[in-house]
């Protein structure tokens, strides 16, 4: 029963951030716009409860996106589940801790990943190519501002998770000293 | 066998993704995602009308530095406008006699659908250029692709381009891609076509050198394009710019609606 209440707030919780995401999000202003909530919920959930529940969050949010999208169905899914995948791998070889400049990096990289899949589908599926993403200023505008927005979403998180939890690292590793 | 069981995951994931485009592609899906999309509508309209009330109110905050050298130039405006307005009086009294005579819609046969926007929809690299919008009306409903969609007043604001049984899409007229089939409401009634402009403008393509366009003058779809009725306003001409050695002139179109503001449209059927 508590399992199962657990899996109704997750996904009611996925479903309000894909919505909030198309609806809210897109509406404000473009500095504000540019918060990825998709993106942050989707590390958030890697980060601190595991890749099994990470590739729930991506399918839930992607499943969502795409049905209110206009984006070929699956667009979402595939970019979320491509970047959730290799989000895991820098998380098992590179970032192996669990402190807060681990989470900086690893939102920042899912950042760049999830903005470089989204951008290479939607150019070829558009069949624009006179305007490949890699040279319009706009893109690497919009990527530095979702970057930033994650960097400050990731410490705010950061800091609540460890408040209410203490298997967390501190920001820097201390080095052990022998007495 | 051991690298089979390694993969399990990854395969149970990928079978599934499978199976869901596949029924999603062969519409067995429709019922359910038609019956969430009707109830995650009437949300997804709430929140961008809140969005919407935070983008306006803090673009009001920004603008507020440059109000004071926008209020000269207004009221010189406000002057000259007041002179043409007295002129439009006379016609539009004129033109309310002829409409009820006329009955224009009916005549046309042409019918409104009106709609609320509920999101918007666009690739980052492309900024604030390509921004579409998502409307809570789709097929089930008599749309189609390439209708026009005008704000309240009835000034066209972009078109159909893509649809769902109960939503589309709608590229705005200031949006790169957005073509038009337009006139200039002048002596020779000059014909163009009207694209987007980085999100903020439109740009009038395709004028013969020949005519003559005045700053000022009102810019309407002439009726060519399929699907689009002639007399929409789109805007009005803001700057006309030519080259002695270029067969076009275009001309910079500033529009008459409010973008940021915009969360009801009316989609009109001919």
């Amino acid at each position: 029963m508590k399992a199962a209440l657990r899996v109704i707030i997750f996904i009611f919780f996925a479903s309000l951030a894909a919505i909030g995401q198309f609806s809210l999000i897109s509406a404000w202003p473009s500095w504000f716009g540019q918060i990825n909530l998709v993106l942050i919920f989707l590390i958030f959930t890697l980060f601190f409860f595991g890749f099994r529940v990470a590739l729930w969050a991506a399918f839930v949010l992607g499943f969502w996106l795409d049905l209110i999208s206009f984006q070929f169905f699956g667009f979402f899914i595939i970019v979320l589940l491509t970047t959730a995948g290799l989000a895991q791998l820098m998380l098992k070889n590179w970032l192996t801790n669990r402190s807060l400049y681990s989470f900086f990096v690893l939102i920042l990289a899912a950042t760049i990943l999830y903005n470089f899949l989204v951008a290479c589908l939607f150019y070829f599926t558009a069949a624009d190519y006179t305007r490949f993403f890699l040279v319009q200023k706009d893109f690497w505008l919009a990527l530095f501002e979702q970057g930033a927005w994650s960097l400050l979403a990731a410490l705010l998180s950061y800091h609540l998770v460890a408040a209410l939890n203490r298997k967390l690292q501190p920001f820097f590793l201390e080095p052990k000293r022998f007495s | 066998m051991v690298k089979l069981k390694r993969y399990k995951t990854l395969l149970v994931w990928l079978v599934v993704f499978g199976l869901l485009v596949f029924l999603h592609g062969a519409h067995v899906l429709r019922p359910v995602e038609n019956f969430l999309s009707l109830i995650t509508k009437p949300l997804s309209g709430y929140l961008y009308s809140v969005g919407r009330n935070f983008n306006h109110n803090y673009t009001a905050r920004q603008n507020q530095t440059d109000l004071t050298t926008r209020l000269d130039t207004l009221e010189k405006q406000v002057a000259e406008l007041t002179v043409a307005n007295a002129n439009c009086q006379e016609t539009a009294t004129e033109n309310v006699k002829l409409r009820a005579q006329a009955n224009f819609l009916a005549t046309n046969n042409w019918r409104a659908v009106t709609a609320g926007i509920i999101g918007q929809e666009g690739a980052a690299e492309a900024g604030e250029a390509s921004r579409d919008l998502v409307i809570n009306r789709g097929a089930n409903d008599g749309l189609r692709i390439g209708l026009a969609v005008a704000d309240p007043s009835g000034t066209i604001v972009g078109k159909i381009t893509a649809l769902k049984d109960t939503s589309a899409r709608i590229c705005l007229t200031t949006s790169l891609g957005c073509k038009l089939a337009a006139m200039v409401q002048n002596q020779s009634q000059t014909q163009g076509v009207t694209d987007g402009d980085l999100g903020l403008t439109i740009k009038m393509n395709y004028i013969p050198q020949t005519e003559k366009i005045n700053a000022g003058a009102t810019v309407v779809t002439s009726g060519l394009g399929a699907n689009i009725p002639r007399g929409l306003v789109i805007g009005r001409v803001k700057e006309v710019r030519s080259e002695s050695n270029a067969v076009w002139t275009d001309a910079t179109i500033e529009p008459l609606v409010d973008f940021n503001n915009l969360t009801i449209v009316s989609i009109i059927i001919p």
